[in-house]
């Protein structure tokens, strides 16, 4: 053997430098890599303690604290992607959509854009930003799929919630004080002018435009927009707000702003609907959150669904507020 | 030879392997079926991986630790007990919405925290206690009063009224302290103005320091050395050093460490990589 080793030294030393290259290869190439590990055939996901914890036992746990939020959200992209065709125009729009999230997360994380992207589409039950068309194609189903469940209930559903939050579109003339308790001279002058030019017979809006504080708003004529009993606006202007009928105007109301004059656009589904469809369609969602899941679950009758077990079925229609009369 | 060819193949083999990533043992079992479309055990279990699992798994390997170290004595229920009434009495029908919040499913899962929680303070202050002298001197435990004031005048009147007699609490009341005056145990971790910390850290026990201007020299403090002893309050001073972030947090490695916390997964170690950092070694 010593003669061999001698006689071959430089062979063996080759020999002995190309092993340890790839002994120091493959170690290095490993040393980062997470292991696995199986007991009894089954994958451990970690251990602590010498407990082996399990896939299957991980997959109970988790599935007790967010397996039922996991299958709505499958139900509900399943059922909206089956009710509503997707056209060409949703298809351009998720794209320009998706274009502009990228660009959004590359300005804000800059080269780990892609990381970020993905976790927060992993979040929504997607797998990569390759998928991230898709989630615009399906928001916009998702959508198109509530606002056809609401106009097809209206009758049910709008009715509670005007009886409870009162719905209108307002428009408004502020006349800012530094301290409406004890307005200036000038502050009440413009009041003046205010009143004068309603008596005169000007539009309540050609007079938001021309003198109310509120720049904002004045700009489009006083209008606030659709409104309701949740909005945040303060108490005294809320309060004078929901007293009000169709094309009426408010006396004065003095809040901490100033002087404001308050007018009711319009209320009712008919005009409301015309006007603010999307802020109405929000409010409604708002005012009662369980509607969406109630047209998830109306469909998917439609469409037959069935659950691998009974305590699914019963967790799933408790997670969506359905009762058990709706299912059958 | 040949041996020899086969190793280095083998090794080169290894080279070849991805990352570990655990799956269910019967991932294409269907869950719901909606029309034609199924989800699976597998899709659901790949859905609940990317929904932030180190922080499930963190929570059920601390509470495995924890069981295995602290028994649930029904002192601990108690507490847990006296606790929940007094959510419920503070936020009455809000509870739900409020244990909703915390992102607790219900009253149970809140009750389960707060068991673990009791049960971390009590290993946290059993490590605190098997090294007192060391974390005294680290971070000086003291018992003090303070009193603070709007204004150095009435800072300077309540000092001479104290000076005279009076007692502190009542000093610091006649004279408007903005902040309650029972004796506290902090430490020199506490959020106290620079010259408030220089001024307890030279105090005697029994001593009354002079009036301390604030950093924004609009409040001015007075403060009393109730003990500068730690061994002469080891309790209050163990409960407050095991309240310290740094200590819990080095308390939650160390028992991950001696528990031989390992993650078989790789997108699970990724998260855990993370967001607990020091959890894996």
């Amino acid at each position: 053997m010593i003669g061999i080793l001698k006689k071959f030294w430089f062979v063996v030393l080759v020999g002995v430098l190309f092993l340890s290259a790839i002994v120091y290869f493959v170690y290095d190439d490993n040393k980062d890599k997470v292991g696995g590990k199986t007991e009894n055939g089954q994958d451990v996901v970690y251990s602590i303690n010498d407990d082996n914890i399990t896939a299957d036992e991980f997959y109970d746990e988790m599935f007790e604290a967010t397996g039922i939020a996991g299958i709505y959200q499958f139900l509900s992209k399943t059922v909206t992607d089956a009710s509503v065709e997707t056209t060409d125009e949703m298809i351009e729009g998720a794209k320009l959509n998706a274009e502009s999230v990228i660009e959004q997360f590359k300005s804000q994380y800059g080269i780990d854009y892609e990381a970020a992207l993905t976790q927060s589409l992993q979040g929504l039950g997607y797998d990569s930003i390759d998928d991230l068309q898709e989630y615009f194609v399906n928001l916009g189903k998702s959508q198109m799929f509530i606002t056809d469940y609401i106009n097809a209930n209206v009758d049910t559903i709008y009715p509670a919630y005007e009886e409870a939050s009162k719905p209108r579109a307002l428009s408004h003339i502020l006349v800012t004080m530094v301290d409406s308790s004890n307005p200036t001279e000038e502050e009440l002058a413009k009041v003046k002018a205010v009143e004068e030019a309603l008596a005169a017979g000007t539009e309540f809006g050609a007079v938001a435009y021309e003198f109310s504080d509120d720049t904002a708003s004045a700009v489009e004529n006083g209008s606030l927009g659709l409104t309701d009993a949740n909005t945040e606006f303060v108490p005294e202007f809320l309060a004078a707000s929901l007293l009000l009928a169709e094309g009426e105007v408010s006396e004065w109301v003095k809040t901490d702003y100033g002087y404001h004059m308050i007018k009711c656009d319009a209320v009712g589904y008919e005009k409301l609907s015309t006007d603010y469809k999307d802020q109405l369609l929000q409010g409604m969602l708002t005012f009662n959150p369980f509607i969406e899941p109630q047209a998830i679950w109306a469909k998917s009758q439609e469409l037959g669904v069935t659950f691998a077990n009974e305590q699914i079925e019963s967790d799933l229609k408790e997670f969506m507020q359905v009762d058990q009369g709706d299912a059958e | 030879m040949k041996k020899l060819l086969i190793l280095c193949a083998s090794l080169l083999l290894i080279t070849g392997c991805s990352d570990a990533n655990a799956n269910v043992s019967n991932p294409t079992e269907s869950l719901i079926t909606v029309g034609d479309h199924s989800y699976t055990k597998g899709e659901m279990y790949n859905f609940m991986m990317s929904q932030g699992p180190d922080y499930f798994v963190i929570s059920q390997a601390q509470e495995i630790i924890a069981n295995a170290q602290v028994e649930v004595t029904d002192e601990i229920l108690a507490t847990v007990d006296e606790t929940i009434e007094s959510y419920k009495q503070m936020l009455g029908d809000s509870l739900v919405m409020y244990i909703n919040q915390m992102g607790y499913e219900d009253e149970e899962a809140f009750k389960e925290a707060l068991i673990l929680n009791e049960q971390m303070i009590i290993i946290t202050e059993t490590k605190v206690t098997e090294k007192f002298e060391e974390y005294s001197a680290t971070y000086a435990p003291r018992q003090i009063q303070i009193a603070t004031f709007a204004s150095q005048e009435d800072a300077n009147s309540a000092l001479a009224s104290m000076n005279e007699g009076t007692s502190f609490a009542d000093a610091a009341k006649e004279f408007k302290s903005t902040v309650g005056t029972d004796t506290l145990t902090i430490t020199n971790q506490d959020a106290y103005p620079t010259n408030v910390l220089f001024a307890i850290n030279s105090l005697e026990k029994d001593t009354l320091s002079e009036v301390v201007a604030g950093d924004d020299e609009k409040s001015f403090y007075i403060v009393k050395m109730i003990n500068n002893d730690p061994n002469e309050f080891t309790e209050a001073a163990v409960e407050k050093i095991a309240q310290l972030e740094t200590i819990v947090n080095s308390t939650i490695t160390t028992l991950f460490e001696d528990f031989n916390f390992a993650v078989y997964d790789k997108r699970l170690h990724d998260a855990v990589s993370t967001n607990f950092p020091d959890l894996l070694k």
